[in-house]
C-alpha cells in the first residue's frame, strides 16, 4: 500500500473523484488520464470512462508520471475530450504542446492538482526528488480545475541550475568522460523518449532507417548520437518535468542534459518553456531582439 | 552435513578469475539508489554485491547476446566484396551471484538459439559461461518465480547454487561438472544445512490464465494495457528471456559492418513492412503479442514458459505494467469467451 495518507491529501483525492465524476457524467468528457491504485505498492496511469469507477483515482507523492505523454497518442486524439490530471511540470508541458500546435486545447479539460514534490517516500515526508526542491510551479497555473492549495514561490535561476553548475566545474574532459561512461549502460529501450511528452514525433529520426540516419546500435557513437540529438531536439522545449531520468532502467541522469540547454534558453533569451501561455516557440519565432552573442 | 563456501573463500575465487584474465560478472551496487543492484563485468571482488537487493534492474543476458555485436566487417576489393568475421575468442566468464531466475533463462534462450539455426555467437559466448546462482532471501512484490514454475532456490540452468548458511557462509550445491572445476578444493564441510526459502506466494493462475491467453489474441484486455503502454522496449530489454534482435548495416563510405542489435516487439518499427503495411498497427496488438509469445506460442514451440517470474517487466516499466499485472488481469476473465475487442 502507498503511505498513510495525510487528512488533506484525502481531501484532494475526494476533490479529484468528484471532479471527475461530474466531468463523465455530465459527458464533458469521453474520458480522464489520472492516478490511479489496484491496491499496489505505486500508482499507475489509467484512463477512466465510467463515472462510477473514479474511486480508483489518487494523488500522491508517487504520482510522478507525467501523464501528457499520453495526448499526442493516436488512440487518446480519437477520444475526445479528455481530462487529464497535471501537477505544475506537467501543464508546463501542455502549453508547450498547445504553443506548438499538436493539441486543440478546447479538447482538453486540464485537472490541475497542486503538488509539493514527487519521489518515492523515504519517511521524511520531504520531496525525495532534488529537481521538486528548486520547482516554482507547484500550483498548475493555467488549469480548468485546481485542486488542493500551495504557493508558487519564485526560485532563483541559480537555485534552479544548481545540479548543472556544479556538473560544469568540471572539465570538459571530465564531462564527456562521465557521459560516455553513463551512456555506455544505454541499451537503447527509448523509455526516455517515450515517456517524455514533447518528443511526440509521429516517426522519430532514429526510427528513420530509408536512409538511416542515426547508428540503431546501443554502442558509444550510436548511444552518444542518440542521446545529443535527443537533447537538442528539446532545446528551448524541455519543462525539466524529470520523466525521461526516472523512466531510465539504467539511471542516467538525463535531466541534466536537458538542463544544459534550458539553462541556454533562459540566459540567452530569458525564455522558459511552458511558462508563459502566451509565448511563441523559442525556435519558432525570429525577434530582431535575439542576442547573437554565441555568433562567433 | 553439507559443502560450503566461506564470504572470503567466494570472493578469492572471483580474485582468481580476475587474476587469471577472465572475466567476472556479478550484480554491483548502484550509486544513490540504496536497495538496487546491476549486473556489471567486476574488475575488484569487493565488488560483487551479494544482499541488500532482491533482483538486479538490468540481466545477464548481455553476457550472452550482447546489446550490440558486430557480426562481420565488408571490405570493398575492387570489385569483390570481402568479409571478414570477429575472431576473439570469447572470454571464458563467470557469472556469480544471479539469481534462480536469471540462470533459469540459459535454457530457455538456448532452446531458441539452437533451434532451425545454430547460433554461432551466442553459442561461444555460451560455452564459456559458468553460472554460480545465489538462493533469495528477500523477495519485492515484483518477482514471482513461484507463479512460473520456479522458486527461490530453483536449479535450472545452474552449474552450482549457494544458499546462505546462518553464519553468513555458503551452502554449494555443484550441479555441473563447470560447477565441480569451480568449486575445486575450495570447499568446506559444515555440519549447517541451510534453510529452503519459500519465495513469493503464488499470485495467478497461470494455467487459467493461459487458457484466457490461447483465446485472447484480439481482447480487450490489450487495449487497456495498450493504453497504459508507452511503447518503450525496458521490459523487453531488462528481461533476461526476451531474445529478439535486429540485424542492420553500418555503412562507412563503401565498406561497413553487419551488426546485431536487441530489439523489441513493443517499438512500431519492430513488424513495420518495407511497403508501410504495419500488421502489428497499434500497442494493443504489441501487447497481446508479448504475452502470447511468452505464454502460448513459445510454449507450443518449445515448452516452456518465455519466462522466470524475475519482475524486471514490472521493475523497470514506467507505467507500472509487467507480466504479472497482466496476467492476473488475463486471468480474471473466464476461459471460453469470444475475448473481441
Amino acid at each position: 500500500m502507498t503511505e498513510q495518507k495525510t487528512a488533506a491529501s484525502q481531501v484532494v483525492e475526494q476533490r479529484l473523484r468528484e471532479t471527475c465524476r461530474e466531468l463523465l457524467s455530465a459527458g464533458t468528457v469521453q474520458v480522464v488520464i489520472g492516478y490511479g491504485s489496484d491496491g499496489g505498492a505505486a500508482p499507475q496511469p489509467v484512463f477512466v470512462t465510467d463515472p462510477d469507477a473514479v474511486d480508483q483515482l489518487v494523488f500522491d507523492q508517487q504520482c510522478h508520471h507525467n501523464l501528457t505523454t499520453y495526448l499526442t497518442r493516436a488512440e487518446v486524439r480519437a477520444m475526445s475530450r479528455v481530462a487529464i490530471v497535471v501537477k505544475g511540470c506537467d501543464e508546463r508541458a501542455v502549453l508547450v504542446l498547445e504553443q506548438e500546435s499538436q493539441i486543440d486545447r478546447d479538447q482538453v479539460y486540464l485537472i490541475g492538482v497542486a503538488c509539493t514534490g514527487t519521489g518515492k517516500p523515504d519517511g521524511t515526508g520531504q520531496p525525495v526528488s532534488p529537481r521538486c526542491r528548486s520547482c516554482d510551479v507547484h500550483l498548475p497555473r493555467h488549469s480548468d480545475a485546481v485542486i488542493g492549495e500551495v504557493e508558487n514561490l519564485p526560485v532563483e535561476a541559480t537555485a534552479r541550475y544548481a545540479r548543472l553548475e556544479e556538473f560544469m566545474r568540471r572539465s570538459p574532459q571530465e564531462r564527456f568522460t562521465y557521459w560516455m561512461d553513463e551512456f555506455s549502460r544505454c541499451t537503447r529501450c527509448y523509455a526516455c523518449r517515450q515517456v517524455c511528452p514533447l518528443c511526440y514525433c509521429r516517426v522519430c529520426v532514429m526510427d528513420k532507417n530509408r536512409p538511416q540516419t542515426v547508428d540503431t546500435s546501443a554502442h558509444p557513437r550510436g548511444t552518444l548520437a542518440f542521446h545529443i540529438t535527443r537533447a537538442f531536439h528539446l532545446a528551448g522545449r524541455c519543462v525539466d518535468c524529470g520523466a525521461c531520468a526516472r523512466a531510465c532502467p539504467a539511471g542516467i541522469d538525463l535531466g541534466l542534459l536537458n538542463a544544459s540547454l534550458a539553462r541556454a534558453a533562459e540566459s540567452e533569451f530569458g525564455f522558459r518553456a511552458g511558462m508563459d501561455a502566451d509565448a511563441a516557440p523559442l525556435l519558432g519565432e525570429y525577434s530582431t531582439r535575439d542576442r547573437e552573442g554565441f555568433i562567433k | 552435513m553439507s559443502d560450503c563456501i566461506s564470504r572470503t573463500g567466494l570472493r578469492s575465487l572471483v580474485d582468481q578469475w580476475l587474476g587469471d584474465g577472465r572475466r567476472v560478472v556479478g550484480p554491483t551496487r548502484v550509486e544513490d539508489r540504496p536497495g538496487t543492484a546491476r549486473f556489471a563485468a567486476l574488475t575488484d571482488s569487493e565488488q560483487l554485491l551479494l544482499e541488500g537487493f532482491s533482483h538486479p534492474v538490468n540481466t545477464a543476458k548481455e553476457y550472452v547476446l550482447p546489446k550490440s555485436e558486430k557480426l562481420y566487417d565488408y571490405i570493398r576489393e575492387g570489385r569483390q566484396v570481402r568479409l571478414s568475421e570477429p575472431d576473439a575468442e570469447p572470454v571464458p566468464t563467470l557469472l556469480i551471484g544471479c539469481r534462480p531466475c536469471d540462470a533459469a533463462a540459459f535454457p530457455i534462450m538456448d532452446a531458441v538459439m539452437n533451434w532451425d539455426f545454430r547460433d554461432l555467437q551466442y553459442n561461444r559466448r555460451r560455452a564459456e559461461l559458468t553460472v554460480v546462482t545465489l538462493a533469495c532471501t528477500t523477495w519485492d512484490e515484483c518477482c514471482f518465480c513461484t507463479s512460473v514454475n520456479l522458486g527461490p532456490a530453483a536449479e535450472r540452468g545452474s552449474d552450482a547454487l549457494l544458499l546462505e548458511l546462518p553464519d553468513g557462509s555458503y551452502q554449494v550445491r555443484v550441479l555441473t561438472d563447470a560447477g565441480r572445476r569451480t568449486f575445486s578444493g575450495r570447499l568446506q564441510t559444515s555440519d549447517q544445512e541451510a534453510d529452503l526459502p519459500v519465495g513469493p506466494r503464488p499470485a495467478v493462475n497461470l494455467a487459467h490464465a493461459r487458457q484466457v491467453l490461447a483465446e485472447s489474441f484480439d481482447s480487450p484486455i490489450w487495449t487497456e494495457a495498450g493504453l497504459r503502454c508507452v511503447g518503450c522496449g525496458s521490459c523487453t530489454y531488462t528481461c533476461p528471456t526476451c531474445h529478439c534482435f535486429d540485424i542492420v548495416d553500418e555503412p562507412h563510405g563503401a565498406d561497413g559492418c553487419r551488426v546485431r542489435n536487441w530489439d523489441s516487439c513493443q517499438f512500431a518499427g519492430f513488424t513495420a513492412h518495407a511497403s508501410g503495411h504495419n500488421p502489428r498497427a497499434d500497442q494493443a496488438a504489441r501487447q497481446s503479442q508479448r504475452y502470447l509469445h511468452k505464454f502460448v506460442t513459445y510454449p507450443e514451440k518449445f515448452g516452456d514458459y518465455l519466462c522466470t517470474g524475475c519482475g524486471n517487466c514490472h521493475r523497470n516499466c514506467p507505467v507500472n505494467l509487467g507480466v504479472l499485472r497482466v496476467l492476473q488481469a488475463v486471468a480474471a476473465r473466464p476461459a471460453g469467451g469470444s475475448g473481441r475487442r
